[in-house]
């Protein structure tokens, strides 16, 4: 079988010692940063992108690093939720309904190990779909012209916003904000440079990693350092860290329910883990919970959505490698990496890196298997990390992020936009915008713009080239879909609002 | 009330973004799409987003307090005075006045900010330029002096 050849050639790319030992730093840095307030994996990613680019490192290595970061921390991200009830991300809400409750009654061995459990059956299920997908989606994506293109950005845009959960004209705005910021810079069509009001250092466009830092990480920072009162007891007694047979085999057709459902949401752009992690709580809710045990610590309950955002994570590449067209923030902070070093996703990624991809896929099963003993025996030490005092977490958080940026570009410049755009992000965050969809936009606006253009000369300036096709019909009527359906929810509820004012 | 100020800070946004956009005229040869048109349609999709959320009742945001803006204020001139003053007194100095301040924020004992200070800034630069080989200052100030 081809595929399985493919991946047996993989697999001798990633053991090579160095690959190993980069799988290793990805996956461990990767449940540290997901454990910990204030840096999550976008951060993590963006703030290795200058440092990786400073070393010179292989692509191939970068590649599978920060795949590690990615899906490492969706498994350290589930430890302080279920520890502190915490979430991190949006993406471990689920967990913590069941997951808390648990560990408040003493069963924070079994919660932890079960969660565990079901991110590697979750990870493992997603890397044997993304094998056989990505290339049957990547021959199908060779149909995609410039136009098509065009609207899949557009698509991605609704998406993002319509389920980022917050308010979908918030989503949009956002994805507006970004747009601008990505058309800073010299105009690669014209030459004409735009928005840079005659300074030199934004001719080449803004620096996404600074960008991302600064929104993410910088903002992070401020809004931890505005609550600088009572940060809780953390409890890193856990007693033992296993589940038994009874509970492992109550679990174990959810955790594979799970992971085929949140496989599926994650390839779905703009879905991602959230939404995946949500609808197979729900749906095990719905198929296995006689009892109505459900919230109150049911350890079916953690499993559930652990296997599925988990999987989503993974599905999530499928439209950036694929495609080129990312569907989150943090998938496109790596698509913004592989562009910079001339690696252009899409189509033609599998055959053209073709070891690059197979490498990818394997390291993920390598890592999946390293990231289950790292959460079983030592997940003891790991809980260690959220003793670090905020007084030293905090400005090591935003010190880090500056050392990094200042490393790689000596710009002062950068250290400045980096500030902006952490006040930025703070204002953002407090009056309830999502920040993604800005990453989004940054990142995919260029190539949007360049679609467009293509499209144009493709049609000798006729507009017509954007309804042209059957396929790009499709794609205008999903979007369409995507930004009818939260704007049907908004005006409901506002009208519920006006009748609940009037009586 | 917040989402009305953002609203209104947005509309400015795109009002300027578009008028500037109208400006990028390229001179001589040109293709269909030209420079201004992308830039253009970006603060036309922005303009009635602005006054939908003006005008719509939403569940508002919470604008931040007036402590909280101190606070975050003085955290970001910490970050401003990082940035001006790094190549002058070096990596190191100034990150240990950022955990001092940070710290001291946070209601820690001098001392202790003082030694983590000290001791993160120490390691990040033996990661950054001994381990990565990339550049950080360690100060004009200590080089004038030898």
């Amino acid at each position: 079988m081809d595929a399985f050849q493919s991946l047996m050639q993989g697999f001798s790319g990633a053991l090579v010692p160095i690959n190993l030992l980069v799988v290793f730093l990805g996956v461990t840095a990767g449940t540290m940063i997901g454990m910990l307030p204030g840096i999550g994996p976008i951060n993590g990613i963006a703030i290795l992108i200058p440092i990786t680019f400073a070393m010179g490192i292989d692509p191939t290595a970068m590649l599978i690093l920060f795949a590690g970061i990615y899906y490492g921390a969706q498994y350290g991200n589930s430890i302080s939720t279920i520890l502190l009830n915490v979430p991190g991300t949006p993406s471990s809400v689920a967990t913590a309904l069941d997951g808390h409750p648990m560990a408040k009654s003493g069963r924070a061995g079994p919660a932890l190990a079960i969660s565990a459990i079901a991110s590697f059956i979750g990870g493992t299920v997603a890397v044997i779909g993304l094998m056989f997908l990505a290339p049957v989606l990547s021959k199908w994506a060779i149909r995609f012209g410039p136009a098509e293109y065009f609207v899949l950005i557009l698509f991605t845009f609704t998406m993002l916003s319509a389920l980022s959960g917050k308010q979908f004209i918030k989503g949009l705005l956002a994805t507006g904000i970004g747009l601008m910021l990505a058309t800073i810079g010299i105009d690669a069509g014209t030459g004409i440079p735009r928005y840079t009001f005659g300074h030199l250092a934004f001719y080449d466009g803004l620096d996404f990693a600074v960008v991302t830092i600064g929104l993410f990480a910088i903002s992070e920072v401020f809004l931890l350092i505005e609550q600088t009162r009572g940060t809780g007891e953390v409890n890193t007694k856990l007693g033992r860290v296993m589940v038994t047979a009874k509970e492992f085999l109550s679990s174990w057709w959810g955790m594979i329910r799970s992971a085929v459902i949140g496989f599926l949401i994650g390839v779905l752009p703009g879905a991602g883990a959230t939404i995946a992690s949500f609808m197979a709580y729900a749906t095990e809710q719905r198929l296995v919970d006689k009892k109505g045990t459900f919230g109150t610590g049911d350890i079916r309950a953690v499993a559930a959505p652990e296997s599925a955002n988990n999987a989503a994570v993974s599905g999530a590449l499928i439209p950036m490698l694929t495609l080129g067209v990312p569907g989150s923030g943090t998938t496109a902070v790596i698509l913004g990496a592989l562009l910079a070093l001339n690696l252009n996703p899409g189509p033609l990624f599998i055959v053209q890196h073709g070891d690059m991809f197979w490498t990818l896929i394997a390291s993920m099963y390598i890592g999946n298997v390293m990231l289950l003993v790292l959460n079983l025996p030592l997940v003891g030490l790991f809980v260690k990390v959220l003793l670090i005092p905020r007084y030293i977490l905090v400005p090591g958080v935003a010190m880090i992020s500056y050392g990094a940026i200042y490393a790689a570009s000596s710009s002062m410049t950068d250290l400045m936009l980096m500030t902006g755009f952490g006040l930025l992000g703070y204002l953002m965050r407090k009056t309830d915008f999502p920040l993604a969809p800005v990453i989004l936009a940054l990142v995919l606006g260029p190539m949007m713009e360049t679609s467009l253009r293509r499209a144009l000369s493709l049609s000798n300036g006729d507009w017509g080239i954007l309804f042209a096709s059957p396929l790009v019909l499709v794609l205008w009527g999903l979007v369409a879909l995507s930004a009818l359906v939260p704007l049907i929810r908004t005006l409901r509820r506002a009208r519920a609002y006006n009748d609940s004012e009037q009586h | 009330m917040s989402d009305r100020i953002v609203a209104v800070m947005l509309l400015v946004l795109a009002l300027v973004f578009g008028l500037q956009a109208w400006a990028y005229v390229p001179i001589g040869f040109t293709d269909h799409l030209g420079a201004r048109v992308f830039p253009l349609a970006v603060a036309l999709f922005m303009l009635p987003l602005t006054l939908v959320l003006f005008f719509g009742r939403h569940v508002a945001g919470v604008w931040p307090s007036a402590r909280a803006w101190r606070v975050v204020i003085l955290a970001m001139s910490v970050l401003v005075v990082y940035a001006l003053v790094i190549e002058y007194v070096g990596f190191i100095i100034a990150t240990i006045g950022v955990f001092i301040v940070y710290g001291k924020l946070y209601g820690a004992r001098w001392w202790k900010t003082v030694v983590t200070g000290m001791i993160a800034a120490t390691v990040l630069y033996a990661l950054f330029v001994l381990a990565l080989d990339m550049y950080l200052p360690l100060g004009s100030f200590f080089e004038e002096l030898f």
